[in-house]
């Protein structure tokens, strides 16, 4: 597994996220938008599957996906920290 | 408490939408007015995240150069 | 209540240190504007608002907010690595380096510290929805002034980022406002403040 796969992973998953996040936004002051409700349930779909995705080779993202034969929550790397680290 | 009382009383919590009479009033005195967005085609995440929104219509850039001008 | 993701917002990656634009850059951290500011301000001032809509849409940003406050101090503690002392002092960030060395402080460029002085929760909507706007320009006029500075495109990309959602911040609290004078009488949204006053008669 490359640092690149890595990347390209995550980076998926921050762009399914982000348009999860956006969206609730906009819902939050238009409730009653049934397309905006559409998409927020789209967006929520994509952003498992690239959470999944992320998590079965990289880790875990959410703290309920941690753990199994050792805690790894704090194995893998930090938002802040370079990529090699 | 009852707010029925005095029909110009204002409910203390109401999850309610507000009435369509008012939401059609528009910009009150004294009060900051923002015109409420619309529904619009949103871009795909991948963009989305680049711009900074999914929503074209709040996509504004920022264009400005520093300084004076010599 | 609050979860934690590990995972930043948007990316942070930035391959070369600078401590000068780290000191341009704490503000967006620690200060008045900033973004710690901006969480505790939304996140506090959504306990006394009266309109569900409101609450959700403080307790929604402010929590967006805090992701952003980790995407300033990532982008400070990435300015900051593999510096000698001697780039530190030479930067300007020998007064910081002193008390913290290089770990992430939240204060402004000035050094004052973070503190609650730097926001205001009032207790009354109208008056709390509007600083809220002011925050969001507040802090989208310094990102325009660091993007006038900055010429690093790594540092540039999550700036623009942050840049934008304080634009999409102030439609969304322009919006609650709209929402919530709606709910009030419409002939004098100021008879009262509806989070503390009982009607009159």
């Amino acid at each position: 597994m490359s640092g690149k796969d890595r990347d390209d992973a995550l980076l998926a998953l921050q762009q399914a996220k982000f348009t999860a996040i956006d969206l609730a936004l906009f819902l939050d002051t238009h409730p009653d938008c049934a397309a905006a409700n559409d998409a927020y349930r789209s967006a929520v779909f994509a952003c498992e599957e690239a959470e999944a995705a992320f998590t079965d080779r990289f880790g875990p993202v959410c703290q309920r996906d941690a753990g199994g034969d050792r805690w790894d929550w704090t194995d893998t790397p930090w938002p802040w920290q370079e990529r090699e680290a | 408490m009852n707010f029925y009382r005095n029909p110009g009383a204002i409910p203390a919590w109401s999850g309610q939408t507000a009435a369509p009479a008012a939401a059609k009033r528009g910009p009150l005195l004294a009060v900051p007015y923002v015109r409420p967005q619309e529904w619009e085609t949103v871009y795909a995440p991948a963009k989305a995240l680049m711009r900074g929104t999914v929503f074209p219509c709040l996509d504004l850039p920022f264009l400005g150069k520093g300084g004076a001008r010599k | 209540m609050w979860t934690y993701e590990k995972a930043m917002e948007y990316p942070v990656h930035i391959k070369n240190p600078d401590a000068r634009l780290a000191k341009a850059i704490m503000s967006q951290l620690g200060g008045p504007d900033g973004e710690t500011g901006a969480a505790m301000r939304y996140l506090n001032q959504r306990y006394a608002m009266p309109y569900a809509r409101g609450i959700g849409v403080l307790t929604d940003i402010g929590t967006e907010e805090l992701n952003h406050m980790e995407m300033v101090a990532s982008i400070l503690y990435q300015l900051t690595r593999n510096l000698t002392v001697e780039e530190i002092v030479a930067e300007g960030f020998d007064a910081y380096f002193v008390d913290h060395t290089t770990g992430v402080w939240p204060c402004a460029a000035s050094g004052e510290p973070f503190n609650a002085f730097m926001f205001q929760s009032t207790g009354d909507p109208i008056a709390d929805l509007t600083e809220d706007l002011a925050a969001e320009q507040k802090a989208r006029l310094t990102y325009d002034n660091l993007l006038r500075m900055i010429d690093d495109p790594d540092v540039r990309d999550p700036i623009l980022f942050l840049r934008e959602r304080e634009i999409v911040h102030f439609e969304r609290f322009g919006e609650t406002l709209v929402h919530v004078t709606d709910q009030l009488n419409c002939k004098n949204v100021y008879a009262m403040n509806p989070a503390f006053d009982s009607p009159a008669g």
